[in-house]
């Protein structure tokens, strides 16, 4: 499901991820199972689930992820999710890659995502699975290498079709801690992961509102 | 361990005598400076290219600081969270935003609600900065007077389509011209001590040890200190001050056959020193259990109809839950949507009961939100001015059984020009509520005139009603296992909550309590012809749920700004005939096992 240069771990018991301590570090899971590493992904390979002590087919045991908050019932959920790239190469590279691709592809730019501020994903047999992820720092790079700041872009698409376009890894990983939602509550994670090249990628604009800014400038405006 | 926390009662008491009554807040100017900045502005600059400018601002900063502890059986269940006592909780800003003219203005109207702006007001208003910050809180206004007064436009173009296409049969201004006033009402603050707290709600509670019968019980003191500002562009400012705490005794079982039933006690006071003494706490709670021991063990009574007698606490819950509840009027508002249209329609609630007999005639009643006490009992519906600054007054709402008035806000209903400065809250609510009774009866007559009915009917007994539950009280405990829920009232009828002590009374004079019972049938037409009422000399206070109340429509303060209970000094009423009858529903079973406590 992933190139072969990726795995995915689920590590509770990882306290650090480089300089930042990661918020899904725990030594027991809410129904009291020690935490443990999980390896989900092996070279690109989904190997594993997370699990609680609800049992799936083949899956018969808890690997310490049965995770909730309080009032909720528990469901097996990621602790520290961390992307380890067996080939990397320097950002530097991973950007040269992509303007090559933009050239390649006669395409007029690609697109540089820097930072998001979270996103959200439907899974389920009774639903589409997508996902989508509100970014809030993205250039457009032209193949002339300048870059352009854009505004009103979010990142949607399928899990599959999307994670088979990845082309590259570099070489510079870095951990994020947030709070993620699901039918157990809001649990803290981490995620963690090198910076990717996709080959294709489909984005969406974002609403827009018809507002009017304030009619009076601030008060401090009027002094 | 039961002889040390009751030990630990002379500790708290001793506590209580050193709280010191002194006002704790720092100066204000700030706030109230910004407020008034902020308004100057928004009157002489806010205006949406050529559409209307506000012709009326308003903002009202409501501060709550809180501090309450609970226990159970001896044990603290939630401790004095109060830590910080000079920091209020929160202050919560409504802002009130008015296009058109008083005659109409963009007020009464209901249609799905929008909001604009950066800061999208509500009308629960926003949360404020609890620092005295004069450039944060302009801020703040501004971005909330911007999305309030945008609001109103929109508001306000929709009301004026819909009214284009229909002829309006009254026509009552939107809103009322009120004199200008500048009040400032300081009820003095008493300190608050957590540890008093602490031990008062933990050796209240281990009394509940001493009764076996009784599985789930609580004790919890509230103590809530409000400031209020409010200005508004016709000049009128206020700042109030008030402060209320309250303790709360509930518990509740199950009879032998599993039929819940409950009861609580609650004590108010303007602050800590004002609440019962000890003894008297520790006897009203022993009371309580005691009370509902001998419930518990009570007959159950298929269906009763005759002479009902309502005593004390059980005819303020009466009166308050049925016709004091009533006793609001609203104006008439425009509905865009006809499907929304029966959300309004019981909206004129006693409006057509003007100048009609609701009462005997040898009763009156007026509200009286300026009085602060009763003989010599506190009346904690006082207030000098309501929410929007109308100074309070009296009421007379019923002379000699006709009923003349109906308390409402600034937004008038019919035949009124004035606000009744009934404005509390979510909107126009009774305070205090006072009857005079012309020839009263003593307070054992009406017993005596019971049982003379009982025997010249040739009734084996008649019923005494001593107590009604408050749902609001019960509500606010988050009580695990609710009184069961009465059965349907037919339409018409008033609904009153289950009683929780009444007793039949025997032509010897003897009384045998009866459980379960509920009020079944009862109209408003029944209060005309009530045969007896004794002297109105005992003032009772408690939550009321206001019946006809306006929905939401687009200004509304919500956030109470002082407590909200009413307080009346209802008497005993006699009823010729109601029909009283046990609940209808599935009963739960009772716990499998015993009591760990008790079973020694």
């Amino acid at each position: 499901m992933l190139p072969e240069f990726l795995s995915v771990y689920s590590d509770p018991t990882a306290r650090k991820y480089g300089a930042t301590e990661l918020a899904g570090f725990d030594k027991f899971d809410d129904e009291g199972v020690r935490a443990r590493k999980v390896t989900v992904v092996e070279n690109g390979i989904l190997k594993n689930f997370l699990m609680s002590r609800l049992p799936v087919d083949g899956f018969p045991e808890s690997n310490g992820h049965g995770r909730r908050n309080i009032t909720r019932p528990v469901a097996g959920r990621q602790s520290n999710l961390l992307v380890v790239a067996s080939q990397t190469v320097k950002p530097e590279e991973l950007k040269k890659r992509l303007i090559e691709e933009v050239g390649k592809r006669k395409l007029p730019y690609g697109l540089y995502f820097e930072d998001i501020e979270g996103g959200f994903t439907a899974v389920g047999r009774a639903v589409p699975n997508f996902f989508e992820v509100i970014a809030t720092m993205v250039y457009r790079v032209y193949p002339d290498g300048r870059e352009e700041l854009v505004r009103g872009v979010d990142l949607i698409g399928t899990a599959l079709s999307t994670f088979n376009k990845i082309l590259a890894a570099d070489n510079q990983s870095a951990a994020f801690n947030g709070i993620c939602g699901a039918e157990s509550g809001v649990v803290p994670v981490s995620a963690g992961g090198p910076g990717l090249l996709f080959s294709e990628i489909e984005v969406q604009k974002k609403a827009k509102s018809q507002e009017l800014s304030p009619i009076l400038g601030p008060p401090s405006d009027d002094k | 361990m039961t002889t040390k926390l009751l030990g630990s009662l002379a500790h708290w008491l001793a506590a209580a005598l050193f709280l010191a009554s002194a006002p704790i807040f720092a100066a204000d100017e700030d706030v109230m400076r910004a407020m008034q900045d902020e308004l100057a502005r928004s009157m002489r600059k806010l205006q949406l290219e050529n559409l209307d400018k506000p012709y009326f601002v308003a903002y009202r900063v409501v501060e709550l600081r809180y501090c309450g502890a609970a226990a159970s059986f001896g044990a603290l269940t939630q401790s004095a969270s109060c830590e910080v006592l000079d920091q209020p909780r929160n202050r919560g800003l409504s802002v009130e935003v008015r296009v058109g003219d008083y005659n109409r203005d963009n007020s009464n109207f209901f249609a799905p609600m929008t909001t604009a702006g950066v800061v999208r007001l509500g009308p629960a208003g926003v949360l404020m900065p609890v620092d005295d910050n004069y450039d944060e809180i302009r801020r703040q206004l501004w971005l909330a007077t911007d999305s309030a007064y945008k609001t109103s436009l929109d508001t306000y173009a929709k009301k004026k389509a819909a009214l284009e296409h229909r002829t309006r049969q009254e026509n009552v201004p939107d809103f009322s011209h009120e004199p200008v006033i500048q009040n400032e009402e300081t009820e003095p603050h008493a300190d608050w001590n957590p540890r008093d707290m602490e031990s008062m709600v933990k050796a209240l509670s281990v009394l509940f040890r001493e009764s076996p019968g009784i599985d789930n019980s609580q004790v919890r003191f509230t103590g809530q200190k409000w400031v209020v500002r409010y200005v508004n562009s016709e000049g009128t400012t206020y700042r109030r001050q008030k402060s209320f705490v309250t303790l709360q005794v509930s518990a509740d079982t199950q009879a032998a056959d599993g039929m819940p039933m409950a009861d609580d006690e609650a004590m108010y006071a303007r602050s800590r020193p004002g609440l019962p003494v000890r003894d008297e706490m520790v006897k009203r709670v022993r009371a309580l259990a005691a009370r509902l021991t001998a419930m518990r063990k009570a007959a159950l009574v298929d269906r009763y109809s005759g002479p009902v007698l309502f005593e004390g606490e059980a005819a303020s819950e009466l009166f308050l839950q049925t016709v004091g509840a009533a006793l609001t009027g609203n104006p008439r508002t425009v509905v865009d949507d006809v499907r929304f249209e029966g959300m309004f329609s019981a909206n004129a609630g006693l409006n057509d009961k003007i100048g009609s007999r609701i009462l005997p005639d040898f009763v009156s009643l007026k509200d009286a939100p300026s009085a602060r006490e009763f003989h010599d009992q506190p009346l904690f519906g006082n207030y000098q001015v309501d929410d929007d600054g109308v100074k309070a007054g009296e009421t007379e709402l019923v002379d000699k059984g006709i009923l003349k008035a109906l308390l409402h806000t600034r937004g008038l209903i019919p035949n009124t020009t004035h606000s009744t400065a009934s404005h509390r809250g979510f909107g126009a609510s009774p305070s205090n509520l006072l009857f005079t009774v012309d020839k009263p009866m003593t307070s054992d007559q009406p017993k005596a005139e019971l049982i003379r009915i009982v025997q010249q009917r040739n009734k084996d007994y008649g019923i005494v009603v001593r107590r009604i539950a408050n749902l609001q009280l019960a509500a606010s405990l988050l009580r695990n296992r609710m009184i069961m829920a009465g059965s349907g009232n037919a339409p018409g009828t008033l609904r009153v909550q289950p009683l929780l002590e009444a007793y039949k009374v025997f032509p010897d004079g003897h009384e045998e309590p009866v459980r379960n019972l509920e009020v079944s049938g009862l109209t408003l037409a029944d209060f005309r012809n009530i045969l007896a009422f004794s002297e109105p000399s005992t003032v009772y206070t408690a939550p009321v749920l206001i019946l006809n109340r306006t929905p939401m429509t687009s200004i509304a303060f919500v956030q109470p700004g002082g407590p909200m209970e009413v307080s009346a000094n209802v008497p005993s009423m006699l009823f010729e005939d109601v029909t009283l009858t046990k609940p209808t529903g599935d009963v739960p079973i009772p716990p499998f096992s015993t009591h760990p406590y008790f079973d020694k």
